[in-house]
């Protein structure tokens, strides 16, 4: 909280909010194997010091396994009440989804949107996207999974 | 108690240590407690699971130990019991229920034990015994034979967590060899470095050789077995190439002041960890 003020009243004084929306789309892939389950996918942003400085989904059935997602769990997870409001949820089945996220509490500077995707009896992958903030034309990046992740793009506006 | 001590015990325990009259040098088996998980998401109450054993190759089992001498301490420094114990011939178990978050240490109490023997008349063997104290040990010798008597101040020990790590369950006893402050054994991570630093007798266990062993040697040529020596901090760096369970040993011995009841005293240290995936 104290954090949150000091950050706020920064803002105010010295940067005038350049908050940038993402649109995120992050593809699951069809798996040929006869027994499937949803991967367990987090998605956060970490600073350029690899830092977890917020979460934006994670998508999952059982505590019991997020330890699984293991650059999440290590870098965020462990200190986390689960579940986070309006960031933990169930696994999705393959297809592609879409999240909106916004940039607003973050200061200037380089960062990483993570994917990290794992799954029973399957594999593990992990992507990051890096971006820099603050966004003055709208930009689009993508990366294409190998394994646990399909084609992953995010659209930043200012 | 001398019933209780097979000569095979015996020799797992102290093996090269008894001979009357030569030096000591190392153990004969690396001991280690062995996590079913070192790190824990649940929320709930989970369930961990440990082999104890003794062995050459790292972590297969070749002879059980004593589930007895083991503690299992939760975050908040509390004794927890072990479960569901079992002693086999190769391997010992137990399991725990971690219900509390943060850092649990699973080891052994680190007190100290005696070894002693003494060569009879006419003998070409030493008589071998073991003793909660050096007294004891001495009643049991016969008058006027040649003896001694070695303190083994040995720890056992590995550490899991729930959660978030803490540091409670990690605070050093200032006794014998153990972990010093500022390493946590659950944040260790392929590909990257850190510093342990070991403690003896709660001051920094300088000029120490540490041996750090990955899991799998049946399947390889070599144990290949980093050996590392601690500075005047009693630090030791090491850089973990792959993810996996790891052995670290360090043993010391010191020579006992001429009016001690002992000869020498052995340190000896094990540590099971694991490295995670970065």
């Amino acid at each position: 909280m104290k954090n949150l003020l000091t950050f706020f009243t920064i803002s105010l004084l010295i940067q005038p909010s350049f908050a940038a929306s993402f649109n995120i789309n992050v593809s699951i892939p069809k798996m040929k194997t006869a027994e499937y389950h949803a991967p367990y996918v987090a998605i956060w942003v970490e600073n350029n010091e690899s830092k977890a400085v917020e979460d934006i989904a994670v998508w999952h059935e059982k505590n019991k396994w997020l330890k699984d997602l293991r650059t999440w769990w290590r870098r965020s997870g462990r200190y986390a009440t689960i579940p986070i409001d309006g960031i933990t949820g169930p696994t999705r089945r393959p297809g592609q989804y879409t999240i909106n996220w916004n940039s607003a509490e973050l200061p200037d500077g380089n960062y990483a949107i993570v994917f990290e995707s794992v799954r029973e009896v399957g594999g593990r992958e992990k992507i990051k996207l890096p971006f820099t903030l603050p966004i003055k034309n709208t930009i689009t990046k993508s990366a294409q999974g190998k394994t646990e992740l399909g084609e992953i793009r995010v659209s930043i506006e200012p | 108690m001398i019933k209780n001590i097979t000569a095979k015990k015996m020799t797992i325990f102290f093996c090269a240590c008894i001979s009357l009259l030569s030096c000591h040098q190392a153990f004969a088996h690396k001991r280690w407690i062995l996590a079913s998980s070192n790190t824990l998401s649940s929320t709930e109450a989970e369930w961990v699971t440990f082999d104890y054993s003794a062995s050459n190759d790292i972590f297969y089992f070749d002879h059980s130990m004593d589930v007895n001498g083991v503690i299992a301490t939760s975050p908040k420094g509390q004794k927890i019991d072990l479960q569901n114990t079992f002693k086999g011939k190769l391997r010992s178990v137990f399991d725990i229920e971690a219900k509390e978050a943060g850092t649990y240490k699973i080891g052994t109490s680190g007190n100290p034990l005696y070894f002693g023997g003494y060569m009879p008349d006419g003998a070409d063997k030493p008589v071998r015994m073991r003793g909660e104290s050096a007294e004891e040990l001495l009643s049991k010798f016969p008058k006027g034979v040649k003896s001694r008597v070695t303190r083994v101040l040995g720890r056992i020990e590995t550490f899991i967590t729930k959660g978030e790590p803490t540091w409670t369950a990690l605070k050093p006893s200032g006794k014998g060899l153990e972990l010093g402050e500022g390493f946590h054994p659950n944040e260790v991570y392929a590909g990257e470095s850190t510093t342990i630093q070991l403690l003896l007798n709660g001051k920094p266990a300088k000029n120490i050789e540490v041996l750090i062993t990955a899991e799998s040697s049946r399947y390889r040529n070599q144990l290949t077995s980093k050996t590392l020596k601690t500075n005047d901090e009693g630090e030791i760096s090491y850089h973990w190439p792959i993810a996996g369970r790891y052995l670290l040993e360090a043993e010391h011995e010191t020579k006992s002041p001429e009016s001690d009841i002992t000869t020498h005293t052995i340190y000896s240290y094990f540590l099971t960890l694991e490295s995670r995936l970065p």
